[in-house]
């Protein structure tokens, strides 16, 4: 993704003024306003946020019977799942993002610890903590996006997370495609009808959302 | 829908109407469910084209956290070579998964799928009439059918039974989707007796949603029916 290059700096320095200015105003709440979601909509946001975070999901992993590998996986589910919550608005805002993903994550690994194909090979006594996510029907959901998404081409998938995602004008999309803008408004028409269709067809109903 | 609905509906859920075209547009949906039915279809498949990209951004990014922290990441670093090497094997990989990895669920599925059999249509056997009517409905394929009776039957009725032939339906009617939380309900279900079948379809489940390593993980018990059939598909994703 092409950002423009104040948007990392605008990210360090809101959270550099809530590190500095928050105990003053927020006391111990401060601290739960580093980060909102959609900043990691940013890549460079949610770099940061990986290296920041990433680290203490893998140690609780590892120390429970998982690889570094299984630590990436959840930790990574995790992220989605946070995105997707907070997407839909089941997230407060003050809600300690980095906190967050972590029990998600942790809740994610202790359900596969216990899930049948490891009885066999591992004992470990757990229990899951909170429900933090929304297991099964948020599973299903996520399922469900991705299947949807998996149907776009590479061309239709090229403009519209540029469109939907980025949050680029067409003008833009159009420019940076060597496109004119008006063949880029109908081609953006014609991959949004695909999954019209798809949405509407046998087999790719929705699962319910939880309002 | 033609193109000015499609791009009015977008200018809505982007939040760039003009204070008085939205409350206009807002007194059309309340007026009309079709209209409302359409801007929930738009909401929905942004949010699938944003929670994709998202998805992306993060696959990548943990790609680039590994490479720049090797000795973390989740493959112990034995030398640079080798993490060439593995890198042109994932690429080989991605590579075969795009051309094959549709081709490759079907004729999987088409090997080893065959839908349950159902339960037999007799007095006695099935107390409650309309679980055996759908029942009827599920063996002559009616799936539709079978589905839509089930689930007035399931808002009441939690047993396993239900949850596993209302999910047998779903993966036969092409909705594994729905299938699958519905065979993990009957998985959760203490000595139940589908838990082989269910396990089974759990796996077939993945397998057409080209979900593989899902698929790997699911248990197959050595003492079911299923497991030679089990192993032979497992092998066959590797």
């Amino acid at each position: 993704m092409e950002l423009p290059p104040w948007s990392l700096l605008m990210h360090r320095v809101r959270k550099l003024r809530i590190i500095v200015i928050g105990p003053v105003l927020w006391g111990d709440h401060y601290n739960r306003m580093e980060y909102s979601v959609l900043d990691m909509n940013d890549p460079g946001v949610l770099k940061e946020f990986y290296s920041e975070h990433f680290p203490s999901v893998r140690t609780y992993v590892l120390q429970n019977s998982g690889s570094a590998q299984d630590a990436q996986d959840v930790f990574q589910e995790a992220l989605v799942a946070t995105w997707l919550n907070a997407k839909q608005g089941k997230l407060q805002p003050e809600s300690n993002l980095g906190g967050y993903v972590f029990r998600i994550a942790k809740n994610k690994w202790l359900d596969r610890v216990r899930s049948a194909a490891y009885k066999n090979e591992i004992r470990v006594e757990v229990e899951r903590q909170d429900h933090t996510d929304n297991g099964v029907d948020q599973e299903a959901r996520i399922e469900h996006l991705q299947h949807i998404y998996a149907q776009l081409d590479g061309r239709c998938k090229q403009i519209l997370d540029r469109f939907y995602y980025e949050k680029k004008d067409l003008a833009t999309i159009a420019e940076e495609l060597g496109v004119d803008i008006n063949s880029m408004r109908t081609i953006k028409y014609r991959c949004m009808m695909k999954l019209r269709k798809l949405h509407g067809s046998k087999g790719t109903s929705l699962p319910q959302k939880e309002e | 829908m033609d193109q000015g609905k499609f791009e009015q509906i977008e200018s809505y859920l982007m939040k760039n109407m003009a204070p008085d075209e939205k409350a206009e547009f807002e007194r059309q949906m309340a007026n009309d469910a079709e209209l409302r039915n359409e801007v929930e279809r738009q909401r929905e498949n942004m949010l699938a084209v944003e929670f994709g990209a998202f998805s992306g951004s993060v696959t990548r990014v943990a790609k680039q956290y590994q490479q720049e922290n090797p000795s973390i990441g989740p493959t112990r670093s034995k030398g640079h070579y080798w993490a060439i090497a593995a890198g042109f094997a994932a690429l080989l990989a991605v590579t075969i998964w795009a051309v094959t990895g549709s081709n490759r669920s079907e004729s999987l599925m088409a090997e080893y799928y065959q839908p349950d059999l159902g339960l037999p249509v007799v007095m006695g056997v099935i107390d409650d009439p309309v679980f055996a009517d759908a029942m009827v409905d599920y063996k002559v394929g009616e799936y539709d059918e079978a589905i839509g009776k089930w689930s007035t039957i399931s808002q009441d009725v939690q047993n396993d039974t239900l949850s596993y032939y209302l999910a047998s339906a779903y993966l036969a009617n092409g909705q594994p989707i729905k299938a699958i939380p519905l065979f993990k309900q009957t998985l959760d279900q203490p000595g139940s007796a589908f838990e082989h079948q269910a396990a089974w379809y759990l796996l077939l489940s993945r397998v057409s949603l080209e979900q593989w390593r899902a698929a790997k993980a699911i248990y197959i018990d050595q003492n079911s029916p299923y497991s030679q059939q089990a192993r032979e598909l497992r092998a066959k994703l590797d």
